[in-house]
């Protein structure tokens, strides 16, 4: 559990680095392109890194529950079924998951040969972020699952302070909702 | 592709998470059919992290998040304050165009509806708007963002439509100021019937107003700017964004001296959050994007309108009401990602201007997030400051009919959406 943690918090302080750099990667490469000395590689790393923030920033938001869905429909049954249903969307997502990862490798490995711009450097570093931020995902999704799974089962009183359980509280039950995003 | 719509269909009906609805859909055309492999799928997702226009949304997701820290928020309430709590409707007043002016940093309206309701929705209530009234000024105000440059929504629709994000960010300027007016007009009429008072007993005076100007003069100034260098081409819409992150920290470092290390990090990992989701569903819809490339919906879908009217005008608004109807049972971003691809050359066949159409689409279906059933927006606000649905749904009715009544004016006389652009970039 530790482990974790700590993990979720390095990947988080990651994820907020690679943001920041990104921001000053594209200011810079216009400042100097305004002041007539373009860099021409500062774009191609923004890019670079920006599909890592976006797959690692997945994980993050599926972390905390933010993939919102539409939940107009779903809140009219009990809570139980709402479980169930959840936990039948979370096969599916898995599933999606992991051809991602299997198809993301494959992609990756496809044509290690092409380049990234105007930096020397392998496309597949791009193509990288998807398989693994998928893998990210895959774990993440898959702790969330087995442990409705067990709520469902009863092995496990559902606590939902959990930020990935909030969608299950009615906005009329004690426990304050989740708070819209988007 | 029917396949797509019905698979779709039933997990957003099921609460599949946005992004993976969209995923799983676009993955289950490339399943069913037996030429296209899925790394084409996968190759879909790639290439749409690499394009440059649409590393303009993480950016103004953070600005949005540091203009909070910064103290740019505090300011631009204290001077919307001073300039119309005066009128009556108060404070419903001041929401408008608190909209108005954040809309100028900030791109999204959901961001800025939930950031109103929990600053300024409970000393609306205190001042005797109802609590219906309340969320629906804030709420339906927030439409305003998404039309004032920056918006999110219009960087996608430039993004998924080939259109110049530069003209679309212009052309909002125009029926950004114009919904303003609009909702204070309403606003205005209601709290006159109600017999709601105003705020402040007097009027600014001129030297009052120059005061407030200059203590907000750095949010105020930004989308000058912003406009400014991408009108003359300094920055392109991307790099304005990274110009609005690096303003914000600017302004709140030397200028409001708010800003720490720690807070800064902070507004990151939040906002790594918020990208994370959005940009989740940007590049899964691209899977789809391809589907109907593949398929020519557009073009079916052009042969298809052109036998019910061939008069564009009609064309347009028959587009912007179904547009309308989306908008209340689909979330925004969803759809101007997964329509924008259709309707853009569909519209373009029929002579009407892209960029007067993006500006129309997006006021449409951000609309759609201030209604029931599936309101994001109106979610927000109404869960923040606990108003039930019924109320807010009556108190909204005079603002949407508002709004409606100016997109008609905008879709009847496109010369108002698009003298600006088009007399600014040519």
């Amino acid at each position: 559990m530790a482990l974790i943690k700590f993990w979720l918090k390095l990947e988080r302080t990651v994820v907020a680095t690679l943001l920041g750099l990104i921001v000053i990667c594209v200011f810079m490469a216009a400042v100097m392109r305004t002041v007539g000395l373009p860099i021409i590689w500062s774009v191609d790393i923004a890019q670079l890194l920006f599909v890592w923030v976006c797959m690692l920033g997945g994980n993050q938001a599926m972390h905390s529950g933010d993939h919102v869905g539409i939940d107009y429909f779903v809140k009219r049954f009990s809570r139980k079924v709402q479980l169930g249903i959840d936990a039948a969307m979370y096969a599916l997502i898995l599933f999606f998951l992991a051809a991602l990862i299997v198809y993301g490798i494959k992609l990756t490995l496809l044509n290690p040969e092409r380049e990234l711009g105007a930096v020397r450097l392998p496309y597949s570093l791009v193509t990288a972020a998807i398989p693994l931020g998928g893998a990210l995902m895959f774990c993440t999704a898959a702790a969330q699952f087995v442990y409705i799974i067990r709520v469902l089962l009863g092995q496990v009183d559902a606590d939902y302070s959990l930020s990935f359980m909030q969608k299950f509280v009615a906005d009329s039950d004690p426990v304050a909702p989740a708070q819209a995003k988007l | 592709m029917i396949t797509v719509a019905v698979v779709f269909t039933v997990l957003l009906v099921l609460r599949m998470p946005l992004a993976f609805a969209v995923g799983i859909a676009g993955a289950s055309y490339f399943v069913g059919s037996e030429f296209l492999p899925l790394t084409v799928a996968v190759q879909r997702i790639a290439s749409a992290s690499q394009s440059f226009p649409l590393l303009a949304v993480p950016f103004f997701i953070l600005a949005g998040q540091l203009m909070n820290i910064s103290g740019i928020t505090t300011h631009l309430i204290r001077f919307s304050q001073l300039l119309v709590s005066w009128i009556s409707g108060g404070l419903a007043h001041v929401s408008i165009v608190l909209s108005a002016m954040m809309g100028g940093v900030s791109g999204s309206a959901v961001a800025d509806a939930s950031m109103q309701a929990r600053v300024l929705g409970p000393s609306m209530i205190d001042s005797g708007l109802s609590k219906g009234f309340t969320s629906a000024a804030i709420a339906v105000g927030a439409l305003i963002t998404a039309t004032i440059p920056p918006s999110i929504g219009l960087i996608l629709y430039g993004f998924m439509g080939n259109v110049s994000i530069g003209k679309l960010f212009i052309a909002g300027l125009v029926p950004g100021l114009l919904m303003t007016l609009v909702l204070m007009l309403a606003v205005y009429w209601v709290a006159k019937r109600r017999g709601i008072g105003a705020q402040s007993l007097e009027k600014p005076t001129a030297k009052a107003i120059g005061k407030g100007l200059l203590d907000a003069k750095w949010a105020v100034l930004f989308p000058v700017l912003l406009i400014i260098t991408i009108r003359w081409g300094i920055f392109t819409p991307s790099e304005a964004g990274a110009f609005a992150v690096v303003y914000a920290l600017a302004v709140g470092h030397f200028a409001y001296r708010n800003l720490t290390f720690n807070n800064v990090f902070r507004a990151l990992q939040k906002s790594v959050n918020d990208i994370g989701m959005i940009m989740l569903i940007i590049l899964f819809a691209n899977i789809v994007s391809y589907a109907i490339a593949f398929e020519q919906l557009p073009q079916a879908m052009t042969e298809a309108l052109v036998t019910v009217t061939e008069r564009p005008t009609v064309m347009l608004l028959l587009i912007l009401a179904f547009l309308g109807v989306i908008g209340m049972v689909m979330e925004a971003t969803v759809i101007v990602l997964l329509l924008t691809p259709i309707l853009v050359p569909v519209v373009t066949a029929m002579g009407i201007d892209p960029v007067h159409f993006g500006i129309l689409m997006m006021i449409m279906v951000t609309l759609g997030g201030m209604t029931p059933p599936v309101g994001v927006a109106m979610y927000a606000v109404c869960g923040i400051l606990k108003c039930p649905t019924e109320r807010y749904v009556v108190e909204s009715l005079p603002l949407i009919f508002a709004v409606l009544l100016l997109v008609v004016f905008l879709a009847l006389v496109p010369s108002v959406v698009l003298f600006l652009p088009n007399g600014l970039m040519s």
